[in-house]
């Protein structure tokens, strides 16, 4: 996929800009608050229908303003082009998709259809802060890649959330609810909650061998990364989701005293981790700054590269201050890699360092990016 | 002051008051009212309080009716030996209006959902347990395909399999007239997991 323009209206501190895009490297320039990673965050409701930013429409509006409009050309990897406008209305309280000038009646069904791979400087969590982080970087990769992934996961959420509440009304010796009101929840939570693992499963070995190819190409010194998949209590051997089942129903009846006491379900994917490692130690605690860098670079161009592989379009790469604190030869390998990758933006301070002669396809566009209002620099 | 007249504002206010009317929908409806005829009115009034005076459940189904036993549970050419049971009284209509269903009805007034405090002892279940006797071969589950659907379908089986008919449930899949290639993934999923042989 390409993306041609972006029009964005009342969103941030963007009035109404318009950036048309080179289908090579974009970069986005603007000191801090100009409204560069306004940018990418409107581009980024294309694929997930969300800012990946923040979780909430209503901060993304304009001060003062009614409603926000992004709206984009794109170009489909089948040649067609594609017109998607998404619209929020801060009175309704409503956000509104249309792809086409045809209003989505499931806004879910924009999600795949035309993938992001963002990387920003919260995506640092991902190597280094708590499981949840990882589980929605698991998350976030399998909605785009597959619409029943992401069915399930908003299945078992409301699951887990009904279930929780029964939990509750136990909690600290309070009666409790009867095992036969609590089974019903506990048999749609462990049927979903294995489909959902087991599609984690296949993925981290799908993903792996070329996390750890491109981490190779990137690292300094020779390192070796590793991911594994962790549930409670453990994998099952066997392929597919009846023993994931299984193992999960058991788990559920062995903690069941220990979830009423709590007031809350111990066991299943909301619980699982993505565990990473480099050189054998635990990268979570024992990584330094740069080797987290590393790996979450590393991480995204293979998320890139497999969303690419697995889906019909190849996702827009989102890179969000990432070369502010490179040096020239790492900033030059960089670029010359993303050049390799196909679209990017990519938002900086200043000129990021690079060589123009290793660059991949198209030149790279400049488009300076300074209150709220956008130029592509000749 | 936004509205002039408070007997309009309370008018606009109870038509806010219902699902899927939003203030300004509100708003032209009550201004509609305002243009009609006193009789029209009149006559819509009376047909609002109708409803709740006139109207209410079959204490053996559990369906909206104005006579009880209501139509369909005395009726005599339906079928006594098959129970469908449903969330709400809209589910009576559709399946009616498919005219391919003969026999009898079970309403639940909803689906478990303890995020909105609703248990078995909320729904008529034990209404519904009371209903199984010998004669009763077949008790077809015709819940919402959503979570809470799919939650009291699965406590609903366990409690009425050892009563001794057989339970069904209504398959999940393909509307008709609709493209298999357009159906979205999880739909397409669930109506292959429920394939019948042929
Ligand atoms: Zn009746």
């Amino acid at each position: 996929m390409n993306l041609a323009s972006v029009r964005v209206r009342n969103f941030r501190n963007h009035r109404d800009s318009v950036v048309e895009f080179g289908s090579g490297i974009n970069f986005l320039i603007g000191g801090n608050g100009q409204g560069k990673t306004s940018i990418l965050e409107a581009i980024s409701y294309f694929g997930l229908t969300k800012s990946f930013f923040s979780a909430s429409d209503l901060t993304t509006l304009r001060k003062g303003a009614g409603e926000f409009e992004i709206e984009g050309d794109l170009l489909t990897g089948s040649g067609t082009r594609e017109h998607i406008l998404i619209r929020f209305d801060r009175e309704a309280g409503e956000k509104k998709i249309g792809v086409n000038r045809s209003l989505l009646e499931r806004q879910n069904h924009l999600i795949g259809r035309f993938p992001v791979v963002v990387l920003s400087p919260e995506s640092g969590r991902i190597t280094a802060g708590a499981p949840a982080e990882r589980r929605k970087f698991l998350d976030m990769v399998l909605a785009q890649r597959s619409r029943s992934y992401l069915e399930d996961l908003l299945e078992y959420r409301r699951v887990l959330r009904q279930r929780n509440r029964l939990l509750l009304e136990g909690k600290g010796g309070r009666g409790g609810v009867s095992t036969e009101t609590l089974r019903p929840w506990s048999e749609s939570l462990t049927r979903t909650g294995a489909r959902i693992i087991d599609r984690r499963r296949q993925f981290v070995t799908e993903f792996l061998p070329a996390f750890v190819r491109v981490h190779g190409g990137i690292a300094q010194d020779h390192e070796e990364v590793t991911m594994e998949y962790r549930t409670t209590p453990t994998l099952p051997d066997e392929p597919g989701t009846q023993a994931l089942t299984e193992m999960l129903s058991m788990a559920l009846a062995r903690t069941e005293r220990e979830e009423r006491r709590r007031g809350a379900t111990l066991v299943g994917p909301h619980r699982d981790d993505l565990l990473l490692s480099i050189n054998g130690m635990n990268a979570q605690d024992h990584a330094s700054q740069g080797q987290h860098k590393t790996m979450i670079l590393a991480m995204k161009i293979a998320e890139f590269e497999y969303l690419a592989g697995a889906l019909d379009e190849v996702p827009v790469l989102l890179l969000d201050d990432l070369f502010s604190e490179l040096d020239e030869a790492r900033s030059d390998r960089i670029i010359r890699l993303v050049s390799t990758l196909g679209q990017s933006v990519i938002t900086a301070t200043t000129d990021p360092f690079f060589n123009g002669e290793g660059v991949q396809g198209d030149p790279p566009r400049t488009i300076i990016v300074e209150d709220g209002t956008c130029r592509i620099r000749e | 002051m936004l509205y002039t007249s408070e007997a309009l504002h309370q008018l606009i206010e109870e038509f806010a008051q219902l699902p899927g009317i939003g203030r300004k929908t509100a708003q032209r409806l009550a201004l509609f009212v305002l243009k009609q005829s006193k009789d029209d009115v009149a006559r819509m009034a009376q047909a609002l309080v109708n409803v709740k005076e006139r109207i209410r459940y079959c204490s053996t189904c559990w369906n909206i009716t104005e006579v009880d036993p209501c139509a369909i549970c005395s009726g005599p050419k339906r079928e006594k030996k098959v129970i469908c049971v449903v969330e709400e009284p809209n589910d009576v209509i559709a399946v009616e209006k498919t005219g391919e269903f003969r026999g009898l009805y079970h309403v639940l007034g909803g689906s478990l959902s303890p995020l909105d405090g609703i248990g078995p002892e909320e729904l008529k279940v034990r209404e519904l347990l009371s209903r199984i006797t010998q004669d009763v071969e077949e008790v077809i589950l015709a819940m919402n395909p959503n979570v809470e659907g799919e939650a009291t379908t699965l406590y609903l089986t366990r409690l009425i399999k050892p009563l001794g008919p057989r339970v069904t449930r209504i398959a999940r899949g393909i509307p008709v007239g609709g493209d298999l290639e357009f159906a979205d993934e999880a739909t397409l999923s669930r109506a292959i997991e429920g394939r019948i042989a042929v």
